[in-house]
């Protein structure tokens, strides 16, 4: 299968003053297209910061990520935002709505900055996939948690990225609403064949993807294929 | 970029954050509105002067001299003339209700049809057509109201009685205010002669009014006669130059007016930018959620500055109309110092331009936090930690602070028309603005130190607020501070001003001058004095000369000459010049010789100047002019320059000539005494015009009384102005308040419940702004102290005090009014339950 992610020797030190932390040291591993892989490992050990080198959120301080062919490292800041709203779409734990735009309104925004026609229309059938065709005109804060990551999930998809970048999705719900929210993310990850990397602390939702990366004061720990990818 | 997501993401996202915004935009309205309506007053004005311009100087051409001349020195200007009029002008004692009353008055007596254009309005209408013929006289409507006087009463002028056939409501462009210090009246100039009033020495205005149709022939015959006329001392003016020395001063007094209202609009546009660093930090993980799904950083950071800009658009609109609408008001708050009626007119000119100002200065202040979106890294959407943009000032804030200096000196440029002016102006507003800035972070440093020692809980956590992350109290301090520097300044000025006037409080100073008297009368007067018990304290003669040459050139010379840089006046003017042998108390040679006598006139005289006019002309010791003295001409030379201080009470002269020249040149006499009181005063004047109708007399009492009136009405609308900058501060603090509301909410409902009763929350919130209104205060009045006193001391060259009573009134309403503010926004927090809030944040 095709690589779409690759990661070289990635490393990230953060400085404040004088004191350096070296929170990503040599990463290195690959993703395939259209498979899924968890990112696990306990508070500090570098998860988070991987997810957003991988996605293009932040730069390493050596090391590189390729993306889909395209070298991280080489891309200025806005041409890494290019390349993130053609390929890349995210489910935060915190939801991350703008707050000030309607449910359709967030929806809409991915597509909208990526010139597609028929926005809204695009939208609305992926907020009736989600459950929320009625809410379309809610604002967030008029929004349950789970329907707020409903529509999270509904913007992530909507553009058609070739990667999702999840971070702890069901982190903020109760067990109900996670499991859910599960369903669905996985339910559409596998109709429109999008490459899912998804970062958790909860084992039982790492264990439904392809593949567990667990990482350990910044390094690989172990990397475990859990199902046999054709 | 993608400008059709940039508008529709601008739009969405504004219905709900453009309220809150635009709170904090109204700030700069207050300071849009005052230019408005201000530059549309100043067109206004222009538009009137120039359509009244021939009002303002009653005729075409106009000359005058304060010595009697022939009419056949002007023939050349006769020869164009279509009508004539004749004028003898001079103040003088006026008696009332059969010598009980009097009154310095101005006296006008006039022979033709003078004004030819505009009019003396008067009641009954008539009376100003009438009065000649009647021989009777017309007198202005104050003092029909000081004295109680009607139609048909008498006035008496010298040794003269008129009858008042009319009272003066105006007259075509004079200003009210000139009415003041001494009342019009207009007498026949036929009649004048019989009032005894002009004596040799008198000081009187001699004038020629001509109608002249043909202006470019006027234009030329003045062009040729220009040395002529100069030579013989005359002062022309054509309506083209009264139009613009009357448009010069107003330029001037609009400007001023521009000036403090363009504070206001900084004051608002440090608002906007505070503002929209609030806005920009909440929108921090919008931010950040933006550039996750792909959204360039310009095209984030033009999303907001299309809000911003949408806003300062209303915002300057709305400032716009508030200000074209208050053009309204303007003229009745100076009508008392303008010599024409200004009438309510759509200025579309001054409101282009004050829209475009404040649209400018508002984004510009603005763009100093917005750059910082550029900086917000889309990390922020997983970290939580990272809520602040990255600390790196860009160049671009550089340049936008670079272009904001040059904005503001662009404006005091455009306002001042000097550089040296709008740099101080700049780098004063830029040095307050940086003290108060300063002072108010020093206070907050020490609030911070002292908290601790407080033992309760409420007023600890008061202090607290000060100094906490998000506060507002620096920039709520600085621009409420920057409001009571202004207004204290300008009450300080103006009390140390009326407490220089006011000397005659003091019972060693004098406070009545006596003036006009001539060589046989100086005895009688002195001896008259000292019978009603009055000191005669000071008694000086006076000579009056002109200027006929310096170092060599001729007067006319000198106002050709461009490149010598002596003011017109030098030469023009009317020297009044005493003789003596001595110095008095109130000056000091600082430089050259004092020469106090010489035995012969025909030797170059050594005279001395006081510094200023020395400086005028432009003089050094040893260096020669003459002086012309009832056409004799006196060759001097300079030899002692003094410095003169003016504010003490005595007759102080610029011109000094030694004993042994003068004594017999025309001359009268000036006496100073002191009266106990205004009764006495009032009583002594009238024995005097009794006695000795031709001599005037000025109750300084009454003097101070209408200086107090003037400056009051000026002050006022120096006041009104210094207002807008506090009002402006006060809408930046309601702003400020709604702009924390939410995080005071859940401040509020956490202390609640963790078990603080209301009051509790109450009385933090009243004791933070209390103590932002007391730091505004204390800042302000610092500031304002030391501004005051340099100007004083440095400019105005007056003894400083500090006047306690206006200082604490305004720093306890200031405080007061802040300290409700804070007292009504904790009252809605701490009514709320807590769990409604709870469930909403």
């Amino acid at each position: 299968m095709k690589e779409i992610i690759k990661v070289e020797n990635l490393g990230r030190t953060y400085s404040s003053g004088s004191k350096s932390l070296e929170v990503l040291k040599n990463v290195n591993f690959s993703v395939e297209k259209g498979t899924s892989i968890s990112i696990v490992g306990s508070s500090g050990s570098g998860k988070t910061t991987l997810l957003g080198l991988c996605a293009g959120l932040d730069i390493s301080t050596h090391g590189d990520v390729i993306i889909a062919g395209q070298s991280l490292k080489s891309l200025d800041e806005d041409q890494r935002a290019s390349l993130r709203n053609k390929y890349v779409g995210f489910v935060f734990q915190n939801f991350q709505l703008i707050p000030t735009l309607t449910a359709m309104e967030n929806v809409m925004v991915p597509l909208e900055l990526n010139r597609k026609p028929n926005a809204s229309k695009i939208a609305s059938e992926y907020l009736e996939k989600v459950g929320l065709g009625d809410r379309q005109t809610h604002y967030p804060k008029q929004l349950s948690g789970g329907e707020q990551q409903r529509v999270s999930l509904a913007r992530a998809f909507a553009n058609k990225p070739e990667i999702l970048f999840a971070d702890e999705p069901t982190g903020n719900l109760d067990d109900e609403t996670s499991d859910k929210i599960e369903a669905l993310l996985f339910e559409l990850n596998q109709k429109e064949g999008t490459t899912l990397v998804l970062v958790t602390h909860d084992l039982s939702l790492a264990e439904k993807t392809d593949r567990i990366i667990t990482l350990k004061k910044g390094e690989i720990f172990s990397d475990s294929q859990l199902k046999v990818v054709s | 970029m993608n400008w059709k997501w940039i508008f529709n993401m601008a739009t969405r996202d504004g219905r709900q954050s453009l309220p809150r915004l635009f709170l904090f935009t109204s700030s700069i309205i207050i300071g849009i509105a005052a230019l408005v309506s201000i530059s549309s007053f100043k067109d206004s004005l222009n538009e009137k002067i120039s359509n009244e311009a021939k009002e303002l100087l009653g005729a075409d051409f106009r000359a005058r001299k304060y010595s009697k001349y022939n009419e056949k020195d002007l023939a050349p200007f006769y020869a164009l003339a279509l009508d004539s009029a004749k004028e003898r002008s001079f103040v003088s004692m006026a008696g009332f209700k059969n010598g009980t009353s009097s009154r310095l008055v101005s006296v006008k007596a006039i022979e033709g049809n003078f004004p030819f254009y505009g009019a003396i309005v008067t009641e009954p209408s008539d009376a100003a057509n009438n009065y000649q013929k009647l021989g009777g006289v017309i007198a202005d409507q104050t003092l029909f109201f000081q004295f109680g006087l009607s139609i048909g009463d008498s006035i008496r002028l010298g040794t003269k009685k008129f009858e008042l056939v009319g009272q003066i409501t105006k007259v075509s462009g004079q200003a009210g205010i000139r009415s003041a210090f001494a009342p019009i009246v207009y007498v026949p100039y036929n009649a004048l002669e019989q009032t005894d009033l002009i004596q040799p020495g008198s000081r009187v205005l001699n004038i020629t009014y001509l109608k002249i149709n043909n202006t470019e022939k006027l234009l030329k015959t003045i062009e040729a006669e220009e040395k002529v006329i100069t030579d013989l001392g005359f002062r022309i003016e054509t309506v083209a130059d009264r139009k613009k020395s009357v448009g010069r001063s107003f330029d001037n007094l609009t400007s001023f007016m521009n000036l403090v209202g363009f504070i206001a609009l900084i004051l608002g546009a440090i608002g906007v930018g505070s503002a929209v660093y609030t806005y920009v930090r909440s929108k921090i993980r919008e931010v950040g959620v933006l550039r996750s799904l792909g959204a360039s950083r310009n095209e984030v950071f033009t999303v907001f500055l299309v809000q911003i800009i949408f806003i300062s658009i209303i915002g300057s609109f709305i400032g716009a109309l508030i200000g074209a609408l208050f053009q309204y008001f303007l003229p009745s708050l100076l009508q008392d110092f303008l010599p024409v009626s200004v009438d309510f007119a759509f200025q579309p000119f001054a409101i282009i331009s004050g829209v475009f100002i404040g649209l400018s200065i508002s984004i510009l202040f603005a763009l100093i936090p917005l750059l910082q979106v550029r900086n917000t890294s889309p990390m922020v959407t997983l970290n939580s930690f990272l809520d602040d943009p990255s600390k790196k000032i860009e160049n671009s804030v550089f340049i936008v602070g670079i272009l904001i200096l040059l904005f503001l000196g662009g404006f005091a440029f455009w306002q001042t028309d000097s550089l040296m002016a709008s740099v101080l102006f700049i780098g004063g507003l830029i040095l307050a603005i940086t003290l108060l800035w300063g002072v108010s972070s020093l206070l907050r440093a020490f609030a911070k130190n002292i908290v601790k020692r407080f033992s309760s809980f409420t007023i600890r956590q008061g202090i607290a607020n000060l100094y906490r992350p998000n506060n507002f109290s620096t920039i709520l301090i600085t621009v409420t501070g920057l409001g009571v520097v202004l207004i204290n300044m300008i009450f300080l000025i103006e009390s140390n001003i009326l407490n220089q006037l006011s000397f005659t409080q003091n019972n060693e100073q004098p406070n009545t001058i006596l003036f006009d008297i001539q060589p046989e009368q100086i005895n009688a007067v002195q001896v008259f004095v000292k019978e009603k018990g009055y000191p005669v304290l000071q008694q000086v003669p006076i000579v009056a000369m002109r200027l006929h040459s310096l170092k060599g050139q001729s007067g006319f010379e000198i106002k050709q000459d461009s490149t010598l840089n002596i003011p017109s006046h030098v030469v023009d003017r009317e020297y009044r010049v005493t003789y003596r042998d001595t110095l008095i108390n109130s000056e000091k040679i600082i430089d050259g010789i004092w020469v106090g006598e010489v035995s012969s006139i025909t030797a170059i005289i050594p005279v001395s100047l006081s510094e200023n006019q020395a400086k005028n002309m432009k003089v050094e010791i040893g260096d020669v002019f003459s002086f012309n003295v009832s056409g004799s001409l006196l060759n001097c030379t300079l030899a002692s320059i003094r410095e003169v201080d003016y504010t003490k009470i005595q007759t102080n002269f610029t011109v000094l000539f030694p004993n042994g020249v003068l004594e017999s040149a025309p001359q009268n006499y000036v006496l100073i005494s002191r009266v106990n009181s205004r009764e006495e005063s009032a009583v002594f004047q009238n024995q005097m015009v009794n006695q000795f109708p031709n001599i005037s007399v000025i109750d300084l009492d009454q003097v101070l009384k209408t200086a107090n009136d003037v400056l009051g009405k000026i002050s006022f609308v120096i006041s009104f102005l210094a207002m807008l900058c506090l009002i402006t501060g006060f809408l930046v603090l309601i702003s400020a308040i709604n702009n924390t509301k939410y995080e005071r909410v859940n401040e509020g409902v956490l202390l609640k419940t963790l078990g603080a009763v209301r009051s509790k929350i109450v009385v933090i919130n009243t004791v933070e702004y209390f103590l932002i209104g007391l730091f505004a205060v204390l800042a302000g009045a610092i500031i304002s102290v030391g501004c005051a006193w340099a100007i004083s001391v440095f400019a105005l060259k007056i003894h400083f005090t500090i006047a306690f009573l206006p200082l604490l009134s305004i720093s306890s309403l200031v405080i007061l009014m802040i300290t409700l503010f804070g007292y009504f926004n904790a009252l809605p927090i701490s009514k709320k339950p807590s769990l409604s809030i709870l469930r909403v944040s």
